[in-house]
């Protein structure tokens, strides 16, 4: 429950963003930030109403974002089976380990033009690099949370009986839910980059796109006003994610 | 000094002393007190008392850790502000540090303290056969068990020589024997630094058998319920649960404990 | 004899699934033709490509800017971690803004970065230091407000000063616990500073990469692709070591 005074540190929260923004706004307006670098707040936010006022912009950016909820959606759900399948393999997740570590280091989109080969262009490569750059780091973290699974509550379960499927149904994911929770907000963040870094190199739709379209035709209005939209999208995803996600944490913590 | 070595020159003195917390959720919690009690220099005194009574909140202020809600708590006539000089703590949680070996974890305060390196491994030597450790000195706490671990704990707070010495179940994780021998080890050291002790346990025996004093405290909100001499002379070791007066003491003591105990659950199952 | 074992019982299983893998790529490849090259192919255009001088040449331009971002990130995003990390307070307030540059695709940032750090090396670090040095802060402020209170309590007791107790108690008992984590954040430079490479810069592997992407070049794109891999799981590997030496 979150009303009364609980509710005041998150609107202090968002005060905190505010501010923020409202001295770059001044800064820009006195000149310390040359409006060469950076355009002012206000002048990002007409461009991103300007952007906004077009169908065809609306549709691009709702492109995208339907794209990122499909591939962060798949990349969790699949990462925690994957996660849940191999953890308890040992071998398996010992021939993994390194690849799951070093996984991030290589740019994943590289391979991307070569999957176009393969699946033709449109939309499905791109959920599916999106899905190959979340889905490892959810495998991870399911990994890393199953770990922390105590072994006395491990050996709890195994003593009340429960088959295997209760056991992870009952036991395991609460048990490890707010890790969980965590890898999945992980997710929606490289679903975010996947979708968008895609679009952005090789592509004829999306948010990504529509930006590099306007960088190369030197229309930085429209760009800065895709890219506040990619960063209000941002925005608004990871604090709402932070509201759903906090209770659980918290009662873990009381 | 009275007979039994004792002086009766005040170490700590606690005045209506009580501790609060407010909760996550806003509510208000009345961990301790009012509580009232002096600890003589030199004196070996137990606290015993049902689990979560407040027990570990009171060594938390002793040791400067907490100040109290209200109340005085004065050190040697002056009020406790911050960690004072002199006083040693061995927490009821394993407190040793995982990436120094055992030597070194008993030489950390030492060393900090920037005393010269002969006499601080001659102090880390003495700890190390004192506490049983020699074998494991340069072995790290996550190869030794629990109770080998807290008395790494023990002996990093007892090379530092502290003159009052707070000690919250320290002998929890270890087994019957090991606890007996502790016990006289900690009587040793206690006769000669001439410290002052305050111990905290679970242990009846343990209280009887080593303190001068033993208190007894009620359920939370914790309050001072009994207060019982035992007499022994300061030349004391295990073998006093011989004597027909242990059982005595024992009994006075668990007589106000039982009641207590029976009344807090009764309370708790309302 | 028994080390041997253990050191052969940790590498085999990921080098036998490589190479099943491998197999069965090429496998795939002989029995349905396409265009794709498979792991034979790509292995000889790599070869090639390690006989070249202008390979290795962009090879150390990206080991250079790959060392200098992630020096920048841990140094950076550590002492912030620190500092931030053990007030929770400031900590959770700050959490969301940082949260949202982690969320935003730094891709889209490009143009900004180019217009701040113009070509060459510096918006390669620029880019390798924008994806590293958020996960670090967030390692460290986590582990940070992780360490047991107890241990915390212990330091308090024994009057450390603020700076005693940064260095003789917070940092030793997370470092193992930080390498763990920072394999991850050191490969996330190497990342950004190939995107930097991929798009503002003409030396480096990424620019090699997307070179041959804009050529349709698939084989050199992939040689590169593997070669990255390897230098990542050798990093990786390397720092695993390290933090074997500092558990206990
Ligand atoms: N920081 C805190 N916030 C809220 N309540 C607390 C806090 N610390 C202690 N308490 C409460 O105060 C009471 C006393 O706690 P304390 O740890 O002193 O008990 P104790 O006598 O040491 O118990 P035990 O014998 O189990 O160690 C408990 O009910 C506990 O829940
Ligand atoms: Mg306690």
């Amino acid at each position: 429950m979150k009303t009364g005074l609980t509710a005041i540190p998150y609107a202090l929260r968002l005060l905190l963003i505010v501010v923020l923004v409202g001295l770059w706004q001044v800064f820009c307006s006195i000149g310390l930030l040359g409006t060469g670098i950076v355009p002012a707040p206000v002048t990002i936010w007409h461009d991103m109403c300007a952007v906004m006022g077009q169908s065809a912009s609306r549709a691009a950016l709702w492109l995208s974002l339907r794209d990122i909820l499909i591939a962060a959606l798949i990349a969790g759900a699949g990462g925690i089976a994957v996660g849940m399948i191999v953890h308890p393999i040992r071998l398996l997740r010992a021939a993994l380990e390194p690849y799951l570590a070093s996984y991030y280091a290589v740019p994943t989109f590289i391979f991307y033009p070569a999957l176009i080969t393969v699946t033709g262009s449109g939309r499905l490569p791109i959920i599916l690099i999106s899905i190959m750059l979340g889905i490892v780091a959810m495998i991870t973290t399911t990994l890393t949370a199953l770990d922390g699974v105590s072994r006395s509550i491990v050996r709890t379960a195994r003593v009340f009986g429960l088959t295997p499927l209760q056991n992870v149904m009952y036991v395991r994911i609460p048990a490890a839910a707010p890790m969980l929770l965590s890898g999945l907000r992980l997710c929606v963040s490289y679903a975010f980059i996947g979708v968008i870094a895609s679009e952005f190199i090789m592509s004829d739709a999306g948010v990504g796109y529509q930006i590099a379209y306007a960088y190369d035709n030197f229309d930085t209005d429209t760009m800065y006003g895709y890219i506040g939209c990619v960063v209000v999208l941002a925005a608004a995803t990871t604090l709402g994610f932070d509201m759903i996600a906090a209770e659980p944490v918290k009662r873990e913590g009381a | 000094m009275t007979e039994n070595g004792q002086t009766d020159v005040p170490c700590v003195e606690l005045r209506q002393v009580e501790q609060r917390f407010t909760t996550r959720k806003g509510g208000n919690v009345h961990a301790l007190g009012p509580l009232d009690l002096t600890l003589r220099r030199g004196e070996f005194l137990s606290i015993v008392g049902p689990s979560g009574c407040g027990k570990s909140t009171l060594l938390d202020i002793l040791s400067g850790l907490a100040r109290p809600a209200a109340g005085q708590a004065l050190l040697n006539g002056q009020p406790i502000r911050g960690v004072p000089d002199g006083v040693g703590i061995v927490f009821q949680e394993d407190a040793s540090f995982g990436w120094l070996t055992v030597e070194n974890n008993i030489a950390f305060g030492l060393k900090r303290r920037g005393l010269a390196r002969d006499d601080i491994a001659a102090r880390v030597e003495h700890a190390l056969d004192f506490m049983g450790l020699r074998r494991f000195r340069t072995s790290y706490p996550s190869q030794l068990s629990g109770g080998m671990r807290q008395r790494v704990c023990i002996a990093r707070t007892l090379v530092m020589r502290p003159s009052l010495i707070l000690l919250d179940e320290p002998f929890g994780a270890l087994d019957q024997q090991t606890r007996l021998l502790m016990g006289d080890e900690l009587l040793r050291l206690w006769r000669e630094t001439n410290a002052t002790i305050l111990l905290i346990t679970h242990s009846l025996d343990e209280a009887v058998m080593l303190s001068d004093r033993i208190g007894v405290m009620s359920a939370r909100p914790g309050r001072l319920i009994k207060l019982v001499e035992t007499g022994w002379p300061r030349e004391r070791d295990s073998t006093v649960v011989s004597s027909p007066h242990y059982g005595d003491l024992l009994s006075e003591i668990w007589a106000p404990l039982r009641a207590e105990s029976n009344h807090h659950m009764a309370a708790n199952n309302a | 004899m028994t080390a041997i074992q253990a050191h052969f019982r940790a590498v085999a299983p990921p080098v036998v699934l490589m190479g099943a893998v491998l197999v069965l790529w090429q496998v795939a490849c002989w029995a349905y033709p396409h265009p794709e090259p498979g792991p034979v192919s790509v292995a000889a255009t790599l070869l090639h490509l390690m006989g070249k001088a202008y390979f290795w040449h962009n090879a150390a331009a990206t080991g250079r800017s790959f060392l200098l971002a992630s020096g920048i990130s841990i140094a950076v995003g550590g002492a912030l971690g620190l500092l931030i990390g053990s007030s929770r307070l400031l900590s959770w307030y700050l959490a969301p803004l940082l949260m949202i540059f982690q969320t935003v695709p730094k891709i889209t940032l490009y143009p900004i970065v180019l217009e701040l750090f113009g070509l060459g090396m510096a918006p390669k670090v620029a880019f390798g230091v924008m994806h590293g040095v958020i996960p670090v802060y967030f390692i460290t402020s986590r582990l940070v407000a992780g360490v047991r209170k107890v241990l915390l309590r212990s330091a308090r007791v024994m009057r450390l000063g603020a700076a005693e107790r940064f260095y003789f108690v917070i940092v030793p008992a997370i470092l193992p616990d930080m390498i763990a984590t920072l394999r991850v954040s050191v490969a996330l430079c190497l990342l950004g500073v190939l995107i930097g490479e991929m798009f503002a810069s003409h030396s480096g592997l990424g620019f090699m990469a997307v070179n041959a992407i804009n050529l349709g070049d698939t084989p050199v794109t992939l040689a590169v692709g593997f070669f990255l891999a390897f230098m990542a799981v050798g990093i990786n590997t390397l720092l695993l070591y390290c933090e074997h030496k500092l558990r206990h």
